[in-house]
């Protein structure tokens, strides 16, 4: 049990700025604090070993422990006023695609008060049929029930109407597509014996219901609606069916104007929290936890598969029950970056008894200056896109594709066991529906030092304790940092080296890091599978990213005509389907995936290419390289990359040395596979390989790639006399030396 | 046309299977045998309720086997401590038992 557990924000900072960390406990008074610098975070017995290095801050030494919740599920609200409080009559109607309808009540478009059993709600009920409830201030209610199942993934109109004069409820469930022997169209009407509806200080909700509110906290909701809802109004007086069915339109029509409280259209302002509404009345909705926007309408055809091209299409919310982006804890602490603290990656280190809890951070070099040659570019793209990952409970085949027995350490038993933390982007929400979201702004609890599996944040560290090892003063950029700044956050810096896993891109980033390349800059791509996804950055809300799995070797399938992002409206999936392959810019591209061992790479005849005679001196001509290492034995490993011309690899780029031996637990990746065929594992296929590659590029600049997750597992190996240290270290050495390539 | 006469069973486990054990024991987690890949893509494939997963109890020292229920209230049990110094022995006990659900005999008869 993790009884201590927070997370920072901002994620990278510069001395003199401030980090805020947000901590909750469980049962722990008070904690201790420390600021550690992370150089090695792997303490398994055959690595370099753990190594980190206090810092002097001015933080207190401890702090009071103190919990805080977190509120998963969106939502939207809007919030008490005047407008609504003034209602007697009404109606409120909306078209819907109920993803979970069996898993009891859900909110659709309420105003309800549990507590006060006051207001009114259109509600999936606990049978998963369309259900209205009204309250009034003395707490009598009435419920009427269209009595007919949703069928789960189909879309239906539903609409709720109380006319204060006759008292006359009424709920209506209409498909949009019927089933013969199927009955899921219903309604129910009633004359009702209520007071006034009505329910002040509560607010108008879709998706949910409000939960009672909280002094000086944000709202809060309860029974989240899982699925989509699209084109939701509400009128100030029953409406015909006519007038209904004129509604459903994307605009409000003229003659109904006057009758419309609002009209909210979900295809507006997509990449906002912001829900539109169309009314003169402006009720403008907040969007919590963000859902999923730009996700297919009721009227959907497939004619357009952008929303910027058809928004009326597009007039749909996907809302989760589990959907979770800001976690939007109080400040615990505050952290003054040390003015002489040097550019790294650090955490802060909390403990109290036994529990010990790592926050980790970076710090960058003091703005506008650097303090070395080489920039390490830290890869927190892909850390927010693998946070709270959990396939491995969830997926049958992980074991398969693991080819072993899943191995559960404390973090993932305790991601299992507390979904409301969210899940990762290889995850799927708990309707089935894939995760597109990933975020810092919550705990990332898999993202810890030590005890950990040597994937990321630990493995990146195998690169930072090499560099310490051999001597070589590197300053910290991350992804957020290069996406922000671009081109001129690495433009100083004689080389730039990356991490194991720089698998998410936002183009801004690869416009850099390829501007970089192309003017003269010296890249080590010491990692595998990377470039490889295209990510956008939240514009409002820094920390969150949006990713959607519409091709590529996926762990979900983005649904049809939602694979273009709400957050930039670009076309989403991978940089190579958008003709912009890792290939192209590091001469090798995803090639294969595995899980049981790695292995070693054979030299190849342009090893011995003059142009490579500086990466291969001390090398034997008939060695292995790599026939050794921490993660899985060797360094060709976990997931790697393989040169072709066909896919951008540089006509003149070295193809020094490839991977040999790779078990069938490695498969050709699917974008390599135009049809299925057997054969496609890694004893069989010739494509299932590592290329280690070096070309020059423009302006005397060059590119070294290792082409998988492995190498940096490697480098410690014989306290770092080796053939991968050495070969990384001849690389780097020439790549800071100015002489032009 | 004919799908052959060993169609119907291509992916049961039987009783002649057992010369492939010693393989699997000698090496469980690695290349296999296309005769072996095929018992444990079977056997790996199992649906989550159920499913073995091993517990880390000490880093690198000790894990304890453990099923996954398919209830999300408690997601995962231990498995009458059955406790493993190496992952070797985990996954040799997990194929003992899944030998044994899928043929009904013992391994070590």
């Amino acid at each position: 049990m993790n009884a201590i557990i927070g997370y920072c924000d901002p994620f990278c900072a510069a001395p003199g700025e401030p980090v805020r960390f947000m901590v909750s406990c469980d049962g722990v008074a008070s904690y201790r604090t420390e600021i550690v610098r992370l150089i090695c975070a792997d303490d398994s017995p055959g690595g370099p070993g753990y190594k980190e290095e206090c810092i002097a801050t001015a933080l207190d030494d401890s702090y009071p422990g103190v919990y805080q919740a977190i509120h998963p599920g969106s939502w939207m609200y809007v919030a008490p006023c005047a407008d609504l409080d003034a209602l007697t009559s009404f109606s409120v109607q909306a078209f819907i695609w109920p993803s979970t309808p069996e898993k009891g009540r859900q909110g659709v478009i309420t105003r309800w008060s549990d507590s006060g059993s006051t207001g009114f709600g259109l509600f999936v009920d606990a049978a998963g049929c369309a259900a209205f409830t009204l309250g009034d201030a003395a707490g009598n209610t009435a419920t009427l029930s269209t009595g007919a199942r949703f069928l789960p993934r189909q879309w239906y109109f539903v609409a709720a109407s109380y006319d204060a004069d006759t008292h006359v409820a009424r709920v209506v469930q209409r498909p949009l597509k019927s089933f013969p022997g199927i009955a899921d169209s219903g309604e129910a009407s009633e004359t009702v014996t209520l007071g006034a509806v009505h329910a002040p200080g509560v607010p108008l909700a879709i998706a949910a219901f409000g939960g009672d509110p909280i002094p000086g906290e944000p709202p809060t909701a309860v029974a989240h609606f899982n699925g989509k809802i699209d084109r939701p109004r509400f009128a100030r007086r029953t409406l015909s069916p006519n007038e209904m069915t004129a509604l459903t339109e994307s605009d409000i029509p003229s003659y109904l104007e006057s009758a419309v409280v609002a009209a909210w259209d979900f295809a507006r302002d997509m990449s906002s929290t912001k829900a539109h509404d169309l009314s003169r009345n402006e009720l403008h909705g907040t969007l919590n936890n963000f859902p999923t926007r730009a996700v297919t309408g009721h009227n959907w055809t497939g004619e357009a598969m952008s929303w910027r091209d058809a928004p009326d299409h597009y007039g749909a919310i996907h809302f989760h029950d589990d959907d979770i982006c800001d976690a939007g804890w109080q400040v615990s602490f505050t952290l003054d970056v040390p003015e002489k603290a040097r550019s790294g990656i650090y955490a802060a280190r909390l403990a109290s008894g036994g529990v010990e809890e790592y926050i980790p951070f970076c710090v960058r070099p003091p703005r506008g200056t650097t303090s070395a040659n080489i920039a390490f570019l830290v890869p927190t793209a892909t850390y927010m896109a693998y946070a709270n990952y959990v396939s491995w409970a969830d997926l049958p085949v992980a074991e398969k594709l693991f080819s072993a027995l899943w191995v559960a350490e404390d973090a993932d038993l305790f991601i299992n066991e507390h979904r409301e933390f969210g899940a990762s982007t290889y995850d799927s929400h708990l309707d089935g529906s894939g995760i597109c979201h990933g975020s810092r702004l919550r705990p990332m609890l898999n993202l810890r030092p030590k005890r950990r599996q040597l994937w990321n944040l630990n493995a990146d560290t195998h690169i930072t304790d090499w560099l310490e090892a051999l001597g070589f003063p590197y300053d910290v950029i991350t992804d957020e940092d290069l996406h922000r700044e671009g081109l001129d956050i690495l433009s100083p810096y004689r080389a730039v080296v990356t991490g194991t896993h720089p698998e998410y891109y936002s183009r801004e980033m690869l416009d850099a890091l390829e501007g970089y390349t192309a003017s003269g800059g010296r890249l080590v791509y010491t990692g595998g599978n990377g470039f490889y996804w295209r990510i956008a950055f939240h514009p409002e809300t820094t920390g969150i990213v949006e990713v959607r799995r519409c091709n590529g070797t996926r762990n979900w399938i983005a649904r049809p005509g939602e694979h273009y992002h709400a957050f930039d409206g670009q076309f989403g999936g991978t940089w190579r389907e958008l003709g912009r392959t890792p290939n192209r810019l590091v001469g090798v591209g995803f090639a294969s995936e595995g899980f049981d061992y790695s292995t070693h790479y054979v030299r190849q005849p342009d090893s011995f290419d003059p142009r490579a005679a500086f990466i291969f001196e001390g090398i034997g001509k008939n060695e292995h390289i790599g026939n050794f290492g921490s993660v899985g034995g060797g360094a060709s490993g976990i997931e790697i990359d393989r040169a072709d011309q066909a896919l951008g690899t540089p006509p003149h780029a070295l193809v020094l040395a490839s991977s040999d031996g790779h078990s069938n637990n490695y498969l050709v990746v699917l974008e390599d596979i135009p049809l299925n065929y057997p054969g496609t594992g890694g004893a069989e296929s010739p494509l299932v390989r590592a290329d280690l590659v070096f070309f020059e590029t423009a302006e005397g600049g060059a590119v070294f790639s290792t082409g998988s997750i492995a190498w940096a597992a490697s480098l410690a190996h014989n306290d770092y006399n080796n053939n991968v240290s050495r070969i990384t270290e001849n690389v780097l050495r020439r790549f800071l030396d100015d002489t032009p390539f | 046309m004919s799908l052959g006469p060993d169609y119907t069973d291509a992916y049961e486990i039987t009783e002649d299977d057992r010369k492939l054990v010693t393989a699997f024991r000698r090496q469980p987690i690695g290349q296999h045998s296309p005769a072996l890949q095929r018992i444990l893509v079977k056997m790996r494939g199992e649906p989550i309720k159920g499913k073995y997963v091993l517990i880390c109890q000490e880093y690198h020292k000790k894990w304890a086997l453990a099923q996954m229920t398919g209830n999300p209230e408690n997601p995962i049990e231990i498995v009458e401590e059955r406790v493993f110094s190496n992952l070797e022995d985990a996954e040799w006990e997990v194929f003992k038992r899944r030998w044994e659900k899928y043929t009904g005999r013992d391994l070590a008869e």
